[in-house]
């Protein structure tokens, strides 16, 4: 019997642990290293219209219990993805979801449009990076702009839409409502917080931007918050992550209404966390002898 | 897991670590070392020194946590990912191995495996240090002609006109200088601060002449005309 499968707006995951966006490739890599079709899913790397290079200078940056990243969305571009990397994502034998990230909403409609041809289960709408200078998390603060882009969006795309959004707005609860307003199925927070770091010996910031995302241990707690306020503040499922690197993490943001979980940093320091976490649920279920979704919004 | 067998220091904040239990690397890979205990999330890049029946060698610096952390363990056991990497190309023909600093770690197979390929062939090594040598006995069982320099310009003290395959690894000045200066075949050793390691999260990619290209995975060995200097690593 399994006690962790979970159905996320439509579409059925084996269980609830996903891979989050930016810390997993397009999955192909991971995949040497573990058996990743025991994963729920795979969110890829985040994808623009035209791709890109991504920023110049230092992009990643230990702090303590987390990380900064200032990747600024380096990927090979919608088509190509549609072209090269779909169909090998897809063989990997676990839900596909693709985050779609853009600099102004032409680019957010152009490729949810060239999407529409690729076989995919979850659009997830990235209104939320931090480390891109134009648009990206700029649609994402104000609750408005998130509900206009999510319902253009979600008048040209054919897959689920779930809308991911940033912490770095006013109320969390306010930016769900407006996804949901908008038309969204489900939403994912939370992307990463604006961080900084200065490099004392050369008297500079770190990062090219200064500013970066932190994610990673040090934001648990936080993010465990912002989804127990969004979960409470709509009815559409939400998606859960920031932090998350144990079975014990991943059982509180379920608690808090998380229908699932994604999992990021965590990877980096253990790769194979996210198997340890889907055993430490079961372990944990059938202890309990109950199922994932009899404990989903306890709290 | 790998079994630590023996860390000893053999220079001023240069430690020589033996762990059993790492798969062979071929020349030029590296390793993910996670330092224990959850004491740091991420795992700390080091180049495979050496390898032989099952041992595997680390040469490192102490520079900050991670490596400082290492240094005070004597024992037990070090969760490893890897040999990763794509490694040094193994020409034919008289080679040229450069290294300054710890750049120097990852030449010691390089060169033994050099050799092992072709027992006639002429392999100088020009090892760069800042204040004071080590272990280049170890780079005289293999190198024909091993140059060694302390505080000044290793690459000052390389002939880069001879018909040969020239290999650096070290400081990006130096491999800047050593791309410059050199007309033929070389390769260098890129360092970039990484997150996974494997190629899945683009923290360390570098700008090429055939786009970005990540040194985790596509490196961290490249051919030097490849590697756009001038946009910076
Ligand atoms: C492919 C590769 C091979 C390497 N081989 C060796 C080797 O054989 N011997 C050796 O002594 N050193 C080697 N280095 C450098 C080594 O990775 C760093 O010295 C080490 O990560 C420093 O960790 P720390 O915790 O002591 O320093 P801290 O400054 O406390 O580290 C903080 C963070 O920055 C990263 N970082 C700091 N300096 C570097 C650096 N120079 N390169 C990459 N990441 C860095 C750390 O990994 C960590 O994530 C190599 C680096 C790369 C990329
Ligand atoms: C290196 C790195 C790259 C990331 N890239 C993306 C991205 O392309 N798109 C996105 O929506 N989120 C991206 N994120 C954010 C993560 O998906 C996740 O929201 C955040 O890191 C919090 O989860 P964690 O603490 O488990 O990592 C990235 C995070 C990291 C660390
Ligand atoms: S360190 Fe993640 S891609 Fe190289």
């Amino acid at each position: 019997m399994n006690r962790l499968s979970v159905n996320l707006c439509g579409v059925e995951l084996k269980n609830p642990v996903i891979a989050a966006s930016g810390t997993f490739g397009f999955g192909t890599e991971y995949a040497e290293l573990f058996d990743v079709s025991r994963l729920g899913g795979i969110s890829c790397k985040g994808l623009t219209l035209g791709g890109s290079r991504g920023n110049p200078g230092i992009r990643v940056w230990e702090t303590p219990s987390g990380m900064l990243n200032s990747i600024g969305l380096e990927n090979p571009s919608v088509p190509v993805f549609v072209k090269r990397e779909c169909a090998r994502m897809r063989s990997l034998g676990t839900a596909v979801i693709v985050n779609l990230g853009g600099h102004s909403e032409e680019d957010y409609l152009r490729g949810a449009e060239l999407l529409n041809s690729a076989d995919i289960d979850i659009l997830e709408l990235n209104v939320s990076c931090p480390n891109v200078l134009q648009g990206g998390m700029a649609f994402g603060i104000m609750p408005d702009s998130i509900e206009h882009i999510t319902r253009r969006v979600r008048e040209v795309t054919r897959h689920p839409l779930m809308v991911k959004l940033t912490p770095q707005t006013a109320s969390i609860a306010a930016a769900a409502q407006a996804a949901q307003a908008g038309g969204a199925d489900a939403v994912s927070l939370v992307n990463t917080f604006l961080g900084m770091a200065i490099d004392t010996k050369s008297r500079k910031p770190v990062f090219n931007n200064v500013y970066a995302g932190l994610s990673g241990s040090a934001i648990m707690p936080i993010a465990l918050r912002m989804v127990h306020q969004a979960a409470h503040a709509v009815s559409i499922p939400v998606v859960g992550m920031g932090g998350i690197a144990t079975a014990d993490d991943a059982l509180q943001f379920i608690m808090a209404g998380a229908r699932a979980i994604q999992v990021g940093t965590a990877t980096f320091a253990n790769p194979t966390a996210m198997l340890h976490i889907i055993d430490g649920l079961n372990a944990w279920c059938a202890a309990n002898d109950t199922d994932i979704n009899e404990i989903y919004k306890t709290i | 897991m790998a079994q630590i067998v023996s860390n000893e220091r053999i220079a001023q904040d240069v430690f020589l670590l033996t762990l059993n239990g790492v798969p062979d690397a071929h020349p030029g890979q590296f390793l993910q070392v996670h330092i224990p205990d959850g004491a740091m999330l991420l795992p700390r890049p080091i180049s495979v020194f050496d390898c032989a029946n099952g041992f595997t060698r680390l040469l490192y610096r102490v520079v900050g946590k991670g490596t400082e952390y290492i240094s005070h363990m004597t024992g037990g056991e070090l969760c490893i990912t890897g040999p990763l990497g794509n490694g040094f190309p193994l020409d034919g023909g008289s080679a040229v191995l450069i290294g300054g600093g710890l750049g120097i770690a990852p030449l010691r197979l390089l060169g033994r495996e050099l050799r092992r390929m072709e027992p006639d062939r002429s392999i100088t090594v020009a090892l760069g240090f800042g204040a004071e040598e080590f272990l280049t006995d170890e780079y005289r069982e293999f190198a024909d002609d091993v140059i060694v320099d302390i505080g000044g310009f290793i690459t000052d003290r390389v002939d880069f006109a001879r018909n040969a395959t020239y290999y650096v690894c070290g400081p990006t000045p130096m491999m800047r200088t050593a791309a410059a200066r050199g007309a033929g075949r070389m390769y260098v050793s890129l360092e970039r601060r990484m997150a996974c390691g494997v190629g899945a999260c683009l923290a360390c990619s570098v700008a090429t002449r055939e786009g970005n290209r990540r040194v985790c995975r596509d490196g961290p060995v490249f051919d030097a005309r490849d590697v756009l200097w001038e946009v910076g690593i």
